[in-house]
């Protein structure tokens, strides 16, 4: 009993966690292009894909590790969800290094 | 890593889908056999599902050509998390001025997240050893083989990552 409760926060807490950085992702895309138009630029097709995949990217790989692992134990499953959101930061972060926020504006 | 043993390693009649292994099932598993085999006594399940209740024997289910592939692929993605690491440094103080826009909560959380970046690889092989660890080496090396190429360091090869 006390394993599936703390295997419940550990999940709602990772879930949590994905939750952020697709908020994070959504704000960025509502927000950069009134930056970008603020400051009297248009954002690329690039700066579209990269703050697109900010938002899809988190949501595909939460739904692909649910279902991965589904029927798996408890901790099986956690680890999995864990791994998809380190595997969600790290393309996030090669997408900062690949394509710097200036490669955004047209 | 241990020699192979003269004797061809059984089905279990307790376990099906366990091998046993005549002569290593006896002897407990040593931590330091290999990359892949280090990472299996953190998978030691809290409840006991009967499906793997004990890891130790399963280990011994693999060859030792698939030991030695995991061992490099295992090297391999070291050397990965080393180059995520080293790039989510220089890009840390970037990633902080960026999330403090969103206040200290979401912001310290984003930060989370982001540290998570240079653990990416090692979470792949553990997830992967624990989804099919006890589904036969193939399945395993072909997660592993996916994760090499999913989690590859990509600027590396672009020059970007500077």
């Amino acid at each position: 009993m006390v394993g599936r409760i703390s295997a419940w926060v550990v999940g709602v807490l990772i879930t949590g966690l994905y939750i952020v950085t697709i908020v994070a992702a959504f704000g960025n895309l509502l927000m950069f292009p009134q930056m970008a138009a603020a400051g009297g630029f248009e954002v690329s097709a690039p700066g579209w894909w990269r703050l697109g995949l900010g938002v899809a990217l988190p949501v595909i790989v939460y739904v692909v590790a649910l279902v991965l692992a589904r029927k798996r134990k408890a901790t099986t499953r956690l680890l999995v969800l864990l791994a998809g959101l380190a595997l969600v930061s790290a393309v996030q972060l090669e997408v900062n290094l690949l394509l710097p926020q200036s490669g955004f504006l047209v | 890593m241990r020699k192979k043993t003269p004797r061809e390693p059984r089905e279990s009649a307790l376990a099906s889908g366990w091998t046993v292994d005549p002569d290593r099932a006896s002897t407990p598993p040593s931590p330091a056999d290999s990359e892949g085999t280090a990472e299996a006594p953190e998978l030691d399940p809290a409840d006991n599902s009967p499906e793997d209740d004990s890891p130790a024997v399963g280990e011994n289910r693999f060859s030792n050509a698939g030991l030695v592939l995991l061992g490099v692929f295992g090297a391999l993605y070291l050397l990965y998390a080393w180059v995520w690491l080293s790039w989510a440094q220089a890009l840390s103080e970037q990633n902080a001025v960026e999330v403090a826009a969103s206040g200290s909560l979401s912001g310290g959380l984003q930060q989370l997240v982001f540290w998570l970046a240079p653990l990416a690889p090692i979470l792949w092989f553990v997830a992967a050893f624990a989804m099919n660890f006890d589904r036969g080496i193939r399945r395993l090396v072909l997660w592993i083989v996916l994760g090499a190429i999913v989690l590859v360091p990509l600027p590396v090869f672009v020059g970007g990552g500077n």
